[in-house]
């Protein structure tokens, strides 16, 4: 046995606790340690000081008061469970189970209740999302322009047998023919030439013009439209891509930074779908990328602008794009 | 105890089975003191000492039925301080681990060495220290001392007291000595015995 090993037994040593075999190894070990000679009577001196520790001494009134504070305790709980057999049993840790049968039904009746709150509690949310961010929805509540008037017609066409009456013009003005007046043709035309009713074009006319058009309209308009008007309805707008080439920006607002954002340091990108009219103004906007405190700025400038109208066709058409909004702090 | 003392108890505690508080009451007179000191001990505390002696008392009193007649009372009583006390120090120690020590620290002695008849004051020191450094003793080590130290119990009755093998028992009280020593090391340093 080495000395670390001893030094385990030595305190039961020190209390006589020993086996004999035990014992005796301990003993011959010590004789020749000073280390454990020591240690063993440091163990003596810690028991001694230990019986000279004087608790303090309780008076008798104290003894009493406790033995009366002991009964009425007692008592207490006596009258609490006053059956001698609840008394007997009251520590006991088995207790008979009662309504096992109730319970075997019950408890997985539990279980399922259980887990269908906890499925709810955890479905519940789920389903009852927070409203998402409104989108303004500006739509254009715009009449149709009305449609341009149909340019007048040409003017008649000059006829070949035409000169030849401009011609003879001096000649009838010799014979005294006034106009409007019916006179007896002097010699007898070649050809009886057919009467055209539709002789009656304006100068500036257009080929294929309507007979009560308007200077400037425009071919395929209503007799009665405005200037300006676009034939037919109102197309609907064309979303840039592919052939279609986004309009150039003639006239923007930069975005005015929102104080709260500007507070809290938001930043972000606002993307917004624009849909322009026909001349370019940008009739309505809606946030497709939203950063909540900056959509409103976003959106207000925007709106106010402007774009090269697009010309499809021949015709100005809306356009639906995107706008990217960046807001940055410096 | 000698025999008359004994058929003494022995009438009492059947009486007490039977249902007489004044056999009970004649019992606790006997063996409060002790049981009260073994709690003080443990706990170091007066308050705390008080009502688990109590409480040791009322819960012997409800267990009398499963108490034999051929065992001896006061083991068993004992036996049940210990435990409630065990008790007790397990929930105070996760409510206020050592929280009264700063009031004991404050006092700093100084040792007096080379003065050899302890004089007074260093008894007075010495004995605060030693109460202080069992309490501080973690409470397996603690119960485990103060019942060979002060109760003089065997090893045997440790074992069978708290339930605990004999081979713990000897090395909890040899941790013990050896927390004890390290920890009252500037008074073993002066003299030697």
């Amino acid at each position: 046995m080495n000395h670390d090993e001893i030094r385990k037994l030595l305190s039961a040593y020190h209390d006589g606790e020993l086996s004999e075999k035990k014992k005796k190894k301990v003993e011959k070990h010590i004789k020749s340690c000073t280390e454990y000679q020591k240690e063993l009577s440091v163990f003596r001196r810690i028991d001694q000081w230990s019986a000279q520790i004087k608790e303090k001494e309780q008076s008798s009134v104290y003894w009493e008061k406790m033995l009366a504070q002991i009964s009425s305790k007692i008592d207490k709980k006596e009258s609490i469970s006053p059956s001698k057999e609840a008394k007997m049993y009251k520590d006991s840790f088995f207790k008979k189970e009662k309504n096992t049968g109730l319970k075997a039904i019950i408890f997985p009746l539990s279980v399922t209740a259980h887990a269908i709150v906890i499925l709810m509690l955890l479905i519940f949310p789920l389903l009852n999302t927070g409203d998402l961010p409104e989108v303004e929805i500006y739509s254009a509540f715009l009449a149709p322009p009305p449609p341009p008037p149909p340019p007048p017609p040409p003017p008649a066409k000059k006829r070949t047998s035409s000169k030849s009456t401009t011609k003879i013009k001096p000649v009838k003005a010799k014979t005294d023919i006034q106009p409007g007046q019916l006179v007896a043709p002097v010699d007898i035309p070649d050809e009886i030439m057919e009467e055209e009713l539709t002789d009656f074009g304006i100068e500036g006319g257009v080929e294929g013009g309507v007979e009560g058009g308007v200077e400037g309209g425009v071919l395929g308009g209503v007799v009665g439209g405005v200037l300006g008007g676009v034939v037919g309805e109102i197309e609907a707008p064309v979303r840039v891509g592919g052939q279609v080439k986004r309009p150039k920006l003639i006239y923007s607002v930069p975005p005015e930074y929102p104080e709260i954002a500007r507070q809290t340091r938001v930043e972000g990108v606002v993307i917004i779908e624009a849909i322009t009219d026909i001349y370019g103004r940008v009739q309505s906007v809606k946030v497709l990328k939203s950063v909540p405190l900056l959509d409103q700025a976003a959106k207000d400038a925007v709106r106010q602008w402007v774009y090269e109208p697009m010309v499809i066709n021949g015709r100005p058409r809306p356009v639906i794009f995107t706008v990217t909004v960046t807001f940055e702090l410096k | 105890m000698k025999q008359p003392e004994k058929d003494e108890e022995y009438m009492l505690i059947v009486n007490a089975k039977n249902g007489s508080k004044e056999a009970f009451e004649s019992l606790v007179k006997k063996y409060q003191k002790n049981i009260y000191y073994l709690c003080r001990r443990m706990t170091g505390a007066h308050q705390s000492a008080d009502d688990l002696s109590q409480e040791t008392f009322v819960k012997a009193y409800f267990s009398l039925s499963r108490f034999k007649e051929n065992m001896n009372f006061f083991p068993w009583i004992r036996r049940i301080a210990v435990n409630s006390t065990l008790n007790y120090l397990k929930k105070t120690e996760k409510e206020k681990p050592l929280s009264k020590e700063p009031q004991i620290n404050s006092f700093n002695p100084e040792p007096h060495f080379n003065q050899k008849p302890l004089d007074r004051i260093h008894q007075d020191e010495l004995d605060i220290k030693l109460r202080e450094s069992i309490q501080k003793l973690p409470k397996e080590q603690k119960s485990v001392f103060i019942l060979k130290v002060f109760e003089d119990m065997s090893y045997k009755e440790i074992s069978d007291s708290l339930d605990i093998p004999i081979g713990t028992v000897m090395s909890r009280l040899s941790r013990a000595r050896q927390r004890l020593k390290s920890s009252l090391s500037e008074f073993i340093e002066g003299g030697t015995t």
